[in-house]
């Protein structure tokens, strides 16, 4: 072991540079020993007390969100020529169905529009053509689980890129419960294998009804790590759940969360954020984006989803990432591939391949659509019918990892991936 | 706790409460769990590094299970009761699983005359009188709760338990969301699936491609010569049959898409029809069988041919078996079969696919005497407290306004029956289900071990006959008997014992019976 000139940093070297071996051996860490993969070769800790570190919120469109309306490239003209009955109006058309540009090129639908505040705020950021490079997978659950393992192309890989960045960085608060949880009916696979993670799909209502709570503990002490993780980090978030009042909360910034279930979540995000409760990640799902007949860009079901996804989002950067109060916390939105150029037989698009991702925060470099536009002509559209993927979704979320997140494991989080950094974050 | 997953869906719109059960979408159904690395360094980690606490680590979760007959019973029930290790312990494991596979020869009149009490007339119904029912915005309650509700029943009263292990199978594999489809997943459950839960995967297929219901719910009754979509064909290909990694490609999907055209339903009476105007007769391909260009028909079954010539391909072919082989292994016997197990049992599927004999092999002795413990899914944990607690379940008067134990217990665990969001159904995956342990407790104890309740849909224990004489042996005695046919951990005996120190009144032993319920052990099987 090398030393350092300044002489006081060799024994935090050495702590932070664990194998494997050792770090199945560190008590306290067996948890968080199962998060990582076999092949792990060296973990080098993200200290909290010396590195950049925000509350991460991944949301997860689950389904296949169409980018092309999401944020819809007017500036193409194919956009148009290939859907006839689902484009949105060009923000010069005459029409209230219009969109509302954000450069010369893209606009946001109506429905999308309670995005504008943080957009122009230079909070958002957009990456159009953003997906998975080394999978062509249009299968739902191939390529969700793909992105949320963070390696493509690999079913041995059994933990989540969010579960391996926890599992190789210390706890913001070491004495927190509860680090992370999925708002979700099951551990989802962003978070699976992470130390202190929980699906708690109601914070709000996660509450413990049982005379038998010691006895259970006893129990559940010796029982299989999962369910006995579960068991003991459950009670002891319900303690801490407890002393949060979500039902008075007031949301800061006159910020009003809708009453569906995702507007619901980010509002309990929020409420365990401002309870600094040492929750230090979440995940969300919002699901309904398989639209394969019927679309409904505008005035249907593809257009309640973005409402309601847009308002809950706005609300959420209202309350939480704006004015004296705001938070060191940053968002992420991705989907698992987004959907075919061209419009299909019944008004809708069947699954196709690059998306949109959002990222939003303070730290964001955002007020941009980043966009390495591939084009929609037939000739240029990937098998003839669908937009190329030109950023990775690992190249926005490596770089949330090192630059937000302080994480320097790189290889661990999202193995055999050279990233390139997109300059989405500060 | 909120239990009231049932009042908040009955003011909110139908679009909320399928969004909301759409957000617990998960990942793909094959995925292994995470648990199979741990569980081997643990096997062979020495003792003074194993896991904190002990020994109870997931193969601890059967220290105590020494009976090769009491693990199928487990396996292949929806819950072990006195009734059924009394069955195995007469018939032997042999005897008892070949009449489990063969429930036509199980007396289930009991079960019947419950079916016919509740649920006949819906049975009766065809499909556009099922849809008629009731004025427009009621078929949650005309359908969706009564499906539930029925599905619960019959797994928790039927004699014919494999049976309706394989139902439950089966309709994950082939999914319909249950709110989305709400009187069609009747026709689908009762004249797709049950009537061939236990017979060839080649009749399953078949059945499913003519599933008014299955073909409404992934658009392919919209997808025509005028405009396709892949919907379907893709679902049919990556979970129906060959899986996602069987071997096709896009061009497959698109091809199989074509091919499919015209296979719809009759929108006057919602049976099955082929539409040969919807039908594209142009050239295609699919898996290497092609189809020449033939002449636009309008009538009759022309065109069809195609479809079904997939099918029978489909059916035949070795990804299928060998998908097939290994979700049968996986829901029974382990999260990761061996190469030797699935090629024993694709070995037995014949060119049909037979259900019983691949069964056979699934279910061997030497398969499941080295089966590791598996979780249960709350569904499964609901119906499996009330079979061994012999809970009676008093009926639901208000559909409305009633909590029906049955079925919303499972919800509340998560499992809400019949709407997994995607169509590959439920994960059955225990890192999916693991961390939902604390809502296991609330269940428990809200609704599932009760007693003295007379209200409708509650579940009543009769905890005399845990109390026995008053005496702490006699309770633990019958905890250990009907709860885990004498094989229960002593880490347990110790607990509960300690529960009861002071002596058995009726409120510490109900408390110890919900401790029994919600400990490790019984979350296994």
């Amino acid at each position: 072991m090398s030393t350092n000139p300044s002489g006081e940093t060799q024994s935090c070297q050495e702590y932070q540079q664990l194998n494997r071996r050792r770090f199945l051996e560190v008590g306290s860490m067996s948890a968080a020993a199962s998060a990582l993969p076999a092949w792990l070769p060296e973990v080098r800790f993200a200290q909290s007390q010396d590195s950049v570190r925000d509350i991460v919120v991944s949301v997860f469109m689950r389904g296949g969100a169409d980018g092309l309306t999401l944020v819809a490239p007017f500036g193409d003209p194919a956009y148009y020529t290939g859907r006839p009955t689902i484009a949105i109006p060009r923000p010069d058309a005459t029409s209230p169905n219009r969109g509302t540009a954000l450069n010369d090129f893209f606009m946001l639908p109506p429905s999308m529009t309670s995005l504008l505040p943080a957009y122009r705020a230079g909070q958002l950021a957009i990456l159009q053509a953003t997906g998975q490079r080394n999978t062509n997978s249009r299968s739902h659950f191939d390529a969700e689980r793909f992105l949320e393992q963070g390696k493509p192309d690999d079913y041995s890989v059994e933990t989540g890129w969010l579960a391996r960045h926890l599992a190789t960085s210390t706890p913001l608060d070491a004495a927190a419960p509860l680090r992370a949880l999925s708002l979700t009916f099951g551990m989802k696979r962003t978070l699976l294998g992470a130390p202190k993670a929980l699906p708690i799909p109601r914070p709000s209502n996660f509450s413990l009804n049982t005379p038998n709570e010691l006895a259970l503990q006893r129990l559940f002490g010796g029982a299989w790590a999962p369910m006995r993780n579960a068991a003991t980090d459950g009670l002891a978030t319900v303690n801490i759940l407890r002393s949060l009042d979500f039902d008075n909360y007031r949301p800061a910034n006159g910020a009003l969360y809708e009453s569906n279930f995702f507007a619901q979540s980010m509002r309990s995000i929020a409420v365990m954020i401002r309870g600094e409760i040492g929750v230090e990640a979440a995940h969300v799902d919002y699901g309904g984006w398989d639209t394969h007949a019927e679309q409904g860009s505008i005035g249907g079901t593809m257009a309640t989803l973005m409402t309601e996804f847009s308002r809950a989002l706005a609300a959420f950067w209202q309350d939480i990432m704006q004015g004296p109060q705001s938070v060191r916390i940053t968002l992420v939105v991705a989907t698992e591939f987004g959907r075919n150029a061209r419009e299909n037989g019944t008004q809708g698009t069947d699954h196709g391949r690059a998306g949109v991702m959002f990222a939003m925060g303070p730290a964001v470099v955002g007020g941009r659509v980043i966009a390495d536009w591939p084009g929609l002509s037939r000739d240029v559209l990937e098998d003839g019918q669908d937009l190329r993927v030109t950023i990775d979704t690992r190249d926005v979320l490596a770089e949330l990892l090192q630059k937000r997140l302080g994480n320097a494991n790189q290889s661990i989080v999202f193995p055999s991936y050279q990233p390139r950094f997109r300059g989405v974050f500060r | 706790m909120d239990s009231s997953t049932s009042a908040s869906t009955s003011t909110s719109s139908r679009r909320d409460w399928l969004r909301s059960g759409a957000a617990a979408i998960g990942a793909a159904a094959l995925a292994a769990p995470l648990l199979p690395d741990t569980l081997e360094a643990q096997s062979t980690r020495p003792p003074n590094t194993s896991r904190i606490g002990g020994l109870l680590n997931q193969l601890g979760q059967q220290a105590q299970w020494r009976s090769t007959e009491l693990r199928l019973v487990r396996r292949i029930t929806q819950g072990l009761t006195e009734a059924e290790v009394a069955r195995v312990r007469a018939l032997g494991y042999d005897a008892y699983l070949e009449e489990q596979l063969n429930p036509s020869r199980i007396d289930d009149s009991a079960m019947e005359a419950r079916v016919q009490a509740s649920y006949a007339r819906m049975l009766a119904l065809t499909p556009r009188q099922l849809s008629d029912t009731g004025p427009a915005g009621t078929h949650f309650f005309d359908h969706v709760r009564p499906r539930q509700s029925l599905t619960a029943e019959r797994a928790i009263f039927s004699r014919r338990q494999l049976q309706e292990r394989m139902f439950e199978f089966w309709s994950d594999h082939q999914h319909v969301l249950l709110n989305d489809q709400a009187f069609f997943a009747t026709i689908h459950h009762e004249r797709i699936i049950r009537p061939n839960v236990l017979g060839t995967v080649g009749d399953m297929v078949r059945a499913g491609m003519r599933s008014g219901s299955m073909l409404s719910y992934l658009d392919q009754v919209r997808s025509t010569r005028f405009g396709i979509n892949e919907n379907y064909a893709r679902e049919l290909l990556e979970l129906h049959t060959i899986g996602v990694d069987g071997g096709f490609t896009q061009e497959d999907v698109i091809g199989l898409t074509r091919v499919l055209t015209g296979w719809s339903i009759n929108f006057s009476t919602l049976e099955f029809e082929y539409k040969a105007g919807n039908h594209d007769f142009s050239a295609k391909s699919v898996l290497g069988l092609s189809f020449p260009a033939r002449a636009q028909a309008t009538a009759g079954n022309a065109g069809m041919d195609e479809g079904i010539a997939v099918g029978e391909m489909l059916i035949r072919h070795p990804s299928t078996k060998r998908y097939t082989a290994t979700k049968l292994l996986r829901w029974f016997v382990t999260p990761t079969p061996s190469e030797a197990q699935v090629q024993a049992v694709v070995a037995a599927y014949g060119t049909e696919g037979d259900v019983k004999a691949m069964l056979r092999v699934v279910l061997s002795r030497a398969n499941l005497t080295k089966a590791p413990a598996k979780l249960k899914r709350p569904f499964h944990y609901a119906v499996s407290t009330l079979r061994a607690t012999g809970a009676r379940v008093n009926p639901v008067v208000d559909v409305r306004r009633d909590y029906n134990t049955m079925s919303f217990s499972s919800a509340d665990m998560g499992h809400d029956i019949g709407n997994w969001g995607t169509p590959d159904g439920y994960p059955d995956r225990a890192d999916f289900w693991a961390g939902l342990i604390v809502d296991r407790w609330n269940v428990v104890n809200a609704h599932l071990v009760q007693v003295d309740n007379n209200s409708p849909g509650r579940a009543v224990i009769d905890l005399a006959s845990f109390v026995g004489n008053g005496t702490v042996d006699a309770f633990i005695g019958n905890v250990r008997r009907r709860l885990f046919a004498d094989e229960m951990s002593s880490e347990l005996e110790v607990e509960l014992r300690y529960a009861l120190r002071s002596g058995v009144t009726n409120t510490r032993a109900l408390n110890a019976l919900r401790l029994a319920v919600c400990a490790p052990e019984f979350h296994f099987y």
